[in-house]
């Protein structure tokens, strides 16, 4: 035997499990004397081509195999036959039906593809695993905090003295005005070293990056090249930008493939950090000037918490932190999108939201659970006229077993053909869907493997929550009961109303989540941030000649319909050491003399600055409420601090302003000190006016380029900023609100079912009591009384649960609404009046039914 | 004979099966591939030989196990009497059909 070749296992497994028994002996033996004779004459890997394409030939041998050989294959299409029947006798209720299994596994599947994106994010990447971003942690005291970022100088040192660090890149963002033709449009750059590419998989189109360490190289991505217009072939090569009020020429080495959309990293302009080097001389030396992202690739089989560690010796060798720990560590980057502990920026893009993951995801499994719930409780109606089709089944000598089988396999005809009209909902869904989930869904590429596999597990799923329990009930059923026609379920059917509980439980509890939101982000968008953001421009441009800010802003109040207007810089951040060795956190700006009054902030205390005080610009600062409140301060007035930023140091208080939101409006306010003087340089020139037209922008750009020209006007109305603040929120607002009609419709639709059902049932009963001399008012009476038993057991565990989890969701905001009575009893009022209604609508053929027609059946 | 209809590959194997007293599967193939000179794939003359056996033209036993046959049996196809008959009618129906086709250089040169 050992000197035949033997054909590839794997097809020979195949060829046995499709052929019949009485054709395998032949067939196999035929085949693999072939294959001797072939491999001999023609070699072997033809042999071995022809051994798989004739097994592939057998495959028509298995239609005869399942016909003749499987008689569970045998029944399932028998059931199939049968089940398709049934859907088609009962057409109505089958539509109703599928349609809302086809809305709830819609649903299902569109929060699978966000959630499964959500996570799929960073993850593709040769070296995922491996690679980690640096992140710090200090404390002091009781105080600590963990944030992401390293020097530049720790990108240079630390790879160079831990040799487990396989490839090493400093990643920084970078803006730049860009010059296109005769345009300037401003440009996202990134900054990064030759380590990136090898990290990231970055794919060539054309060039390398091995001389990207020249501060005049760049590559490009594919898009980035075509907005250039760098044709593929690099033959036009130059980019000219716009640094430091100069154009410099950069050659482009290389154009890469874009970057997927599910990752942090998507550079399109790639500069070596030579460059930043070259302009940021001061700052290549300081070990703790925290202001870029540093990743790593580790050795296999390397513990993060050795490379930490060393990484905390190399630093505290090098840097002297006094009484404050400074320990360095690495986060994961397929953590990075989805860690809300750590900040995003510096050329990471923004960090998905867990809260929106959380709500989708419970959303979607809702939709299908209420759906299914639905799709279980007609069909337990509907096959009460199955009975005895089950019967006839039990005495051919069906076991419970196959009758299970029986009804699971109609539930999978159900919940196969939602899922494909799923598809065409999705296809509906999707682009309002991914409006508000901030994605770029397209239809046509949401279809990948991973997607598909979600819509079969969905499928699955379905079809057992759907099917169970039609399939238990039907499969326990008395046999001889069934054929003398008592068509009656037996027990009272706890299940069937329990799942009609468990769905208006779910409604009640999305109906108050969704009016505690409204509440909330209402009250956040009338908060009192502190400011009055109404008519108010922020217009970006850094200057740094004193001249021109005076000159540009006397220019810009001789504008018409402009009220004030302020030249400020950014908040920053810095820490001083107080007299008793403290260190103090706080931020930091540099304003005028109309910063307050244009902004629309209040002094509680004190006065503003004077621009005819010298002092005021040396030796004055004003400080916020919360400042006042971190320090302890009883009278801050006229209390001198340690503060210094370069030259500007221990200035004493002049003014108190009340808290005001200038970071995040998530996050409390911080303290704050605010100045004249020193060094920081403005760049935020806020305009107050009476009414915002186009003729004022007009007029205002008119000015701005006149002085900083070719620079485009880049300006933005504060209230949009406040209300982008609010984005997430109105977006998780837009989701739940869809996502909540969606289940309460389809909780409705399964009443509907339910109580339809158990009316049928009931017509005869409704009847005699009409003959002998019921009101149709007292048979409404009756049935209300019945259901709504139901409901309020539904509507108080919705609500327990509700209050519950909102509670805590409500405590993540700093300002927050209380739930209160009103959502309350507006959520159970809204919940009892749609059951009303559609309890109603089913009643209603009971109340006016013509008691002869359903007595004289019998 | 007209009940049996027989494709032009059923013909081709019913005739190579009688060619021997008995011939199996990989056989039937070599002979094909040598007389016809096309290559041809076992299922398919697995499904040809199931088809003329039901039709009754050709009967099938099993062999012994041998080695090169990965230790299978081979299943021996015969054809029966009425195969034989059939064969021999297409063919010789065929014969006498072809007789009336002229001679090309005589008539399809003048038209």
């Amino acid at each position: 035997m050992g000197s035949y070749k033997q054909p590839p296992y794997w097809a020979l497994k195949v060829l046995q499990k499709v052929c019949p028994p009485d054709l395998i002996e032949e067939v196999e033996g035929d085949l693999f004397e072939a294959y001797q004779w072939r491999s001999q004459e023609k070699g072997q890997a033809y042999a071995k081509r022809q051994y798989i394409w004739e097994v592939m030939r057998c495959l028509r041998y298995f239609r005869i195999k399942i016909k003749t050989q499987n008689s569970d294959i045998m029944l399932i299409q028998n059931y199939l036959k049968t089940g398709f029947r049934f859907l088609w006798k009962t057409k109505g209720y089958s539509i109703l039906n599928i349609l809302g299994l086809a809305l709830g596994i819609a649903i299902c599947w569109m929060s699978y593809i966000f959630v499964s994106d959500e996570y799929s994010y960073d993850s593709f990447y040769t070296n995922a695993d491996q690679t980690y971003r640096i992140k710090a942690f200090m404390s002091r005291g009781d105080a600590s905090k963990a944030f992401a970022g390293s020097s530049y100088i720790m990108g240079e040192e630390f790879p160079a003295q831990i040799p487990q660090i396989e490839y090493a890149s400093r990643y920084k963002s970078g803006y730049f005005l860009a010059k296109v033709g005769q345009e300037y449009i401003n440009q996202t750059t990134h900054y990064a070293d030759k380590g990136f590419f090898e990290m990231f998989d970055v794919s060539f189109l054309i060039g390398t990056a091995s001389d990207f360490s020249n501060p005049s190289n760049i590559v490009l991505s594919e898009s980035a090249a075509l907005r250039f217009n760098i044709p593929l072939d690099l033959s036009e090569n130059i980019v000219t930008l716009v640094g430091g009020g100069e154009e410099i020429s950069f050659q482009v080495t290389g154009i890469y493939e874009d970057f997927p959309t599910n990752t942090s990293i998507r550079p399109e302009f790639l500069m070596p950090f030579s460059y930043w080097a070259e302009n940021n001389q001061s700052r290549t030396t300081i070990w703790f000037d925290i202001n870029m992202n540093t990743f790593f690739t580790l050795a296999e089989g390397t513990s993060i918490e050795t490379i930490s560690t060393k990484m905390t010796e190399v630093l505290l060798a090098n840097d002297d932190f006094e009484n404050t720990e400074v320990a360095m560590g690495l986060q994961p980057l397929t953590e990075i999108h989805l860690d809300p502990n750590l900040g995003t920026g510096n050329g990471i893009n923004a960090r998905g939201d867990n809260e929106l993951i959380v709500i989708s995801m419970v959303i979607g499994l809702f939709c299908l659970l209420i759906a299914c719930v639905n799709y279980a409780n007609f069909a337990v109606g509907n096959y009460l006229v199955r009975i005895r089709e089950v019967s006839v089944r039990k005495v051919f000598g069906a076991e419970k077993s196959a009758v299970f089988k029986q009804f699971i396999t109609e539930a999978f005809i159900s919940a196969f053909i939602s899922l494909v009209l799923s598809v065409a909902l999705l296809y509906l869904l999707l682009p309002g869907f991914s409006e508000y989930a901030n994605k770029s869904y397209e239809f046509s590429s949401v279809f990948n493997l991973n997607t598909i596999l979600g819509g079969v597990v969905i499928l699955i799923t379905a079809t057992l929550l759907a099917g169970i329990y039609p399939a238990l009930l039907l499969s326990r059923f008395k046999t001889v009961n069934g054929l003398k026609g008592k068509s009656k379920l037996g027990g009272r059917n706890y299940l069937s109303r329990g799942l009609v509980t468990l769905q208006f439980c779910i409604a009640v509890f999305l109906i108050t989540g969704l009016l505690t939101l409204n509440k909330q982000l209402d009250y956040l968008l009338k908060y009192d941030i502190g400011y009055e953001g109404e008519n108010l421009i922020s217009v970006f441009r850094p200057m740094n000649d004193p001249q021109i800010h005076a000159t540009f802003k006397n220019e810009l109040l001789s504008i018409s319909g402009i009220e004030s207007v302020s030249i400020a810089s950014g908040f920053n951040g810095t820490d001083y050491v107080q007299d008793d060795g403290e260190r103090v956190q706080v931020r930091h700006a540099k304003i005028d003399e109309d910063y307050i009054s244009t902004m629309g902030m209040t002094l509680v205390a004190g006065r503003n600055f004077d621009p005819e005080i010298a002092l005021d610009y040396t030796k004055a600062c004003i400080v916020n409420e919360a400042f006042v409140k971190d320090r302890g301060l009883d009278n801050p007035i006229g209390t001198q601090i340690n503060f210094n930023y370069g030259e500007f140091e221990k200035p004493t208080i002049i003014g108190v302003v009340k808290n005001f939101n200038f970071q995040s409006l998530h996050l409390p306010v911080e303290p704050l000190v605010l100045y004249m003087g020193g060094y920081l340089n403005p760049y935020d020139t806020q305009i107050k006016a009476a009414d915002i037209n186009q003729e004022l922008i007009a007029a205002i750009e008119d000015v701005h380029r006149e002085f900083f020209s070719p620079y485009p006007l880049s300006y933005t109305f504060a209230e949009d900023d406040i209300a982008a603040q609010y984005e997430l929120e109105s977006n998780i607002q837009r989701i739940t609100q869809g996502g909540s009609i969606i289940a309460i419709v389809l909780s409705c639709i399964g009443l509907m079912g339910f109580v339809g059902t158990q009316i049928r049932q009931k017509l005869k009963e409704v009847s005699i009591r009409k003959v002998i001399g019921a009101e149709s008012r007292e048979i409404l009476t009756m049935f209300l009384k019945k259901y709504f038993a139901l409901l309020g057991i539904g509507v108080v565990i919705g609500l327990a649960a509700a209050f519950y989890l909102l509670q805590n969701w409500l405590s993540n905001y700093p300002q927050h609404v209380s739930i209160g009575a009103g959502i309350i009893i507006t959520s159970v009022l809204i919940t009892l009046a749609v059951a009303a209604i559609t309890i109603y609508s089913q009643l209603h053929r009971a109340m006016g039914l013509n008691p002869v027609k359903y007595l004289k059946e019998e | 004979m007209s009940d049996y209809s027989l494709g032009t590959l059923e013909e081709t194997i019913l005739i190579i099966v009688l060619m021997k007293e008995e011939s199996y599967g990989v056989e039937i193939a070599k002979v094909y591939e040598s007389h016809v000179g096309q290559s041809i794939s076992l299922p398919a003359i697995h499904v040809v030989l199931k088809r003329l056996e039901k039709k009754g033209l050709v009967k099938s036993a099993f062999g012994e196990p041998t080695p090169e046959r990965g230790g299978k049996r081979k299943k021996f196809y015969q054809g029966t009497p009425i195969g034989y008959k059939v064969a021999k009618e297409m063919q010789e129906r065929r014969s006498k059909m072809w007789s009336f086709v002229p001679n090309p250089s005589t008539n399809y040169g003048l038209i």
